[in-house]
């Protein structure tokens, strides 16, 4: 089967886990793996998770809710982890979870 | 403390009084929100607050129970449109709430409760009523908070009201630990709010315009379903001039209704599993289908196989998540609904002849209208509701429970402005209806207002009667009196052999002793003759009053969307 990456910047808040694991219970996803970890950016966790991918279809509205949570600044799905680490590279440019809005946009 | 804090600490001595805690500071941001009702129940952890809130101008309405609270919070929110803000206790206090803000979260509501918290120091010990809240509501909350020291409060309300009413509405909770609240603190003004992982949707994609109105000019057979996106986004009359222009039909989700006026040529009526054939036979027929703030629920759309087989769907939301989320979308929209359709009014589609269309479907709208029989022995619960309507001139403010009463509700009382109708829609609450009415009317004191509610879903939240008298609201209370869990009963009949399981009551409480007792004037009618005359005398009255409406109890709702079918497959239908 197909596997699903996710890698969401999360600003520090101690509910943002159980809220990001609700979801993935709720949309019926088996987790292969979860990393969460600091961040240079202070305040700023990373999450990355890799699921059992069902369907695209289904992968994506996980993806889009993972989105939709308040203390998510940025969302990376699949597996490109270069692209991930560019992005992140810009955070860390200007130390700031602000410049995030351009990039969720 | 650092020199920007000290300087708005400052500036607030100079204009207000000097406070002392984070319960006045609680008031204070309250204050500063512009919150004047809270609906509340008081316990161990809040005994604070309300010890402030003793001595505030706040209005609280002390519920009879908090989920009376919480769905009044909602009636509240419904009709106004400002947040509802609830504030219950730790443990029993806010598991009491959690059926409302599923049910705010379902129908995208606006809310903000606080739940008192056991002390910081014990958090965790399994202390005398303790639960962990901001755990439990996770799932069903836009966002939940637990403070965690007191400099955090006046931040963390200002968000809580900005999330809840921003975006896509939805309930945020605030859990206060009992401690912090107590904690010297100083009030903070000026408090900016700086969530740069939310950035609700406003302005849509100019692309995504344009695209829906070359299919809009190449579209022979449109059709608009609005759903209650359009009343949250205060979008109505850009819907009435959008659909003007291009007289294009228009069908309501069961949540929408109002956002259109029913009496309009261009109207077909509601859709869904008990919707009309018109409307659900336009959406099976249509070649264009624009959603404008609807979530495509399992019971407006039937068998997704056969949905609107025929049709490009559009689908302007302000949840992207809500995009292509059940059936597939070929022009997605995302963005507010008022900003979307002025968009749309600044550009120009071309002009398609829709002639037959529009005489298609008035030929349906003639021969498929809503139907039922009358007999001698029975009032019928179709006519009760369109008594109502003629007695409240079509513009009281409509609660409901769910059931049977709630599908001849919305079927008969034709709404022709927005924010009369309040109903629990995506989560079907029992016991919503009531404690809503009295929201409402506490939103609009000068509105008619008529709690249609079941003889089931009425002994749910029964005890709030008290609250009529107590404020003096004229709420209406109107119940569907079937002498059973109708809805239930008619599945029973249809689809499972007849076998009454649990559904008819053997016994009933006297409704009319029972209001009495709160101090409520109270009638009992069996005739159509007798609602004529009751009502006409009773529903404009400024006062209170409970009407035990006895109903055919043989009566069901159709036409019907039978579960597992698709739109075009109605029963029941006129014939
Ligand atoms: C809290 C809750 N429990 C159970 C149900 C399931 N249910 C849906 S409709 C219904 C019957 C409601 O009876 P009543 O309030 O008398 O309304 P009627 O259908 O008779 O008009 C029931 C039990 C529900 N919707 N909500
Ligand atoms: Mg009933």
């Amino acid at each position: 089967m197909k596997k699903g990456t996710i890698t969401a910047f999360v600003q520090n808040q101690n509910t943002v886990l159980t809220r990001l694991m609700a979801l993935l219970a709720k949309h019926q996803f088996q987790i292969e793996s979860l990393w969460v970890g600091c961040t240079e950016v202070e305040d700023v966790s990373k999450v990355t998770v890799i699921v059992k991918e069902e369907t695209g279809h289904k992968f994506r509205q996980l993806v889009k809710q993972v989105e939709k949570q308040i203390e998510v600044l940025f969302v990376m799905e699949g597996t490109d982890l270069q692209v991930v680490e560019e992005q992140f590279e810009l955070i860390k440019a200007h130390n700031s979870a602000k410049v995030l809005v351009h990039l969720k946009e | 403390m650092e020199a920007k804090e000290a300087l708005a600490i400052l500036s607030i001595l100079a204009t207000e009084e000097v406070t002392g805690n984070g319960e006045d500071l609680f008031i204070q941001s309250l204050k500063q929100e512009g919150v004047e009702i809270l609906f509340g129940y008081p316990g161990g952890a809040v005994l604070g607050i309300y010890d402030a809130l003793y001595k505030s101008p706040i209005k609280h309405i002390l519920a009879r129970h908090e989920q009376g609270a919480i769905h009044a919070a909602e009636g509240y929110a419904r009709v106004s449109g400002k947040p509802g803000v609830v504030l219950a206790t730790s443990g029993p206090g806010a598991t009491n709430l959690v059926t409302g803000i599923a049910d705010a979260m379902m129908d995208s509501l606006p809310l903000v409760i606080f739940t008192g918290q056991v002390a910081s120091h014990v958090l965790g010990t399994d202390a005398f009523q303790e639960a962990d809240v901001v755990g439990m509501t996770t799932p069903i909350t836009k966002h939940n908070y637990q403070v965690k020291k007191i400099g955090d409060l006046p931040r963390i309300m200002k968000e809580a009201f900005h999330i809840a009413s921003t975006g896509r509405p939805g309930p945020v909770l605030v859990d206060i630990p009992k401690d912090l609240a107590a904690d010297p603190a100083v009030p903070l003004l000026k408090i900016e709010v700086d969530l740069p992982g939310y950035q609700p949707l406003s302005d849509s994609d100019p692309l995504h315009v344009k695209h829906l109105m070359e299919a809009l000019g190449n579209s022979s057979k449109p059709l608009i379903l609005a759903g209650a996106g359009v009343l949250h986004a205060k979008a109505s009359e850009e819907l009435l001039l959008f659909s003007e222009r291009y007289n294009l039909p228009v069908a309501h989700t069961l949540l929408g209704l109002g956002g259109f006026p029913a009496e309009h040529p261009l109207f077909l009526g509601m859709a869904g599993m008990h919707g009309c054939y018109t409307a659900n036979m336009a959406i099976s027929e249509c070649d264009l289908l624009i959603n404008i703030g609807a979530r495509f629920d399992d019971r407006l759309t039937g068998n997704l196989a056969s949905f609107a087989p025929f049709a490009k769907v559009a689908h302007i939301d302000i949840d992207p998540s809500e995009i292509g989320k059940n059936v597939e979308t070929h022009l997605p929209v995302a963005g507010d609904a008022k900003a979307v359709l002025t968009a749309i009014l600044n550009q120009r589609a071309k002009n398609q002849d829709l002639q037959s269309w529009l005489e298609h479907l008035e030929n349906y709208k003639r021969d498929y209208p809503y139907w039922h029989t009358e007999t001698e022995e029975f009032l019928s619960p179709q006519r009760l509701i369109e008594l109502v309507h003629k007695h409240t001139n079509g513009d009281a403010i409509v609660t409901t429970d769910v059931g049977q009463h709630q599908m001849w509700a919305a079927q008969y009382y034709a709404f022709s402005r927005p924010n009369r109708w309040v109903t629990s829609g995506g989560l079907g609450t029992m016991g919503f209806g009531f404690p809503a009415a009295i929201g409402a009317q506490l939103a609009e004191p000068e509105a008619a207002v008529v709690s249609l509610a079941g003889d089931g879903g009425f002994q749910m939240t029964l005890q709030e009667l008290i609250l009529l008298k107590e404020w003096n609201l004229p709420v209406k209370v109107l119940i569907v009196n079937n002498g059973s869990l109708g809805m239930v009963r008619q599945w029973q009949e249809t689809f499972y052999g007849k076998r009454f399981s649990q559904s008819v009551f053997s016994l009933q409480p006297d409704f009319l002793k029972l209001a009495e007792s709160y101090g409520i004037k109270a009638y009992r009618i069996s005739t159509e003759q007798e609602a004529e005359t009751l009502f006409g005398e009773v529903l404009s009255d400024r006062e209170p009053v409970l009407i035990d409406c006895r109903v055919n109890p043989a009566e069901n709702v159709y036409p019907m969307v039978a579960p597992g079918k698709g739109l075009h497959e109605m029963i029941g239908v006129k014939t």
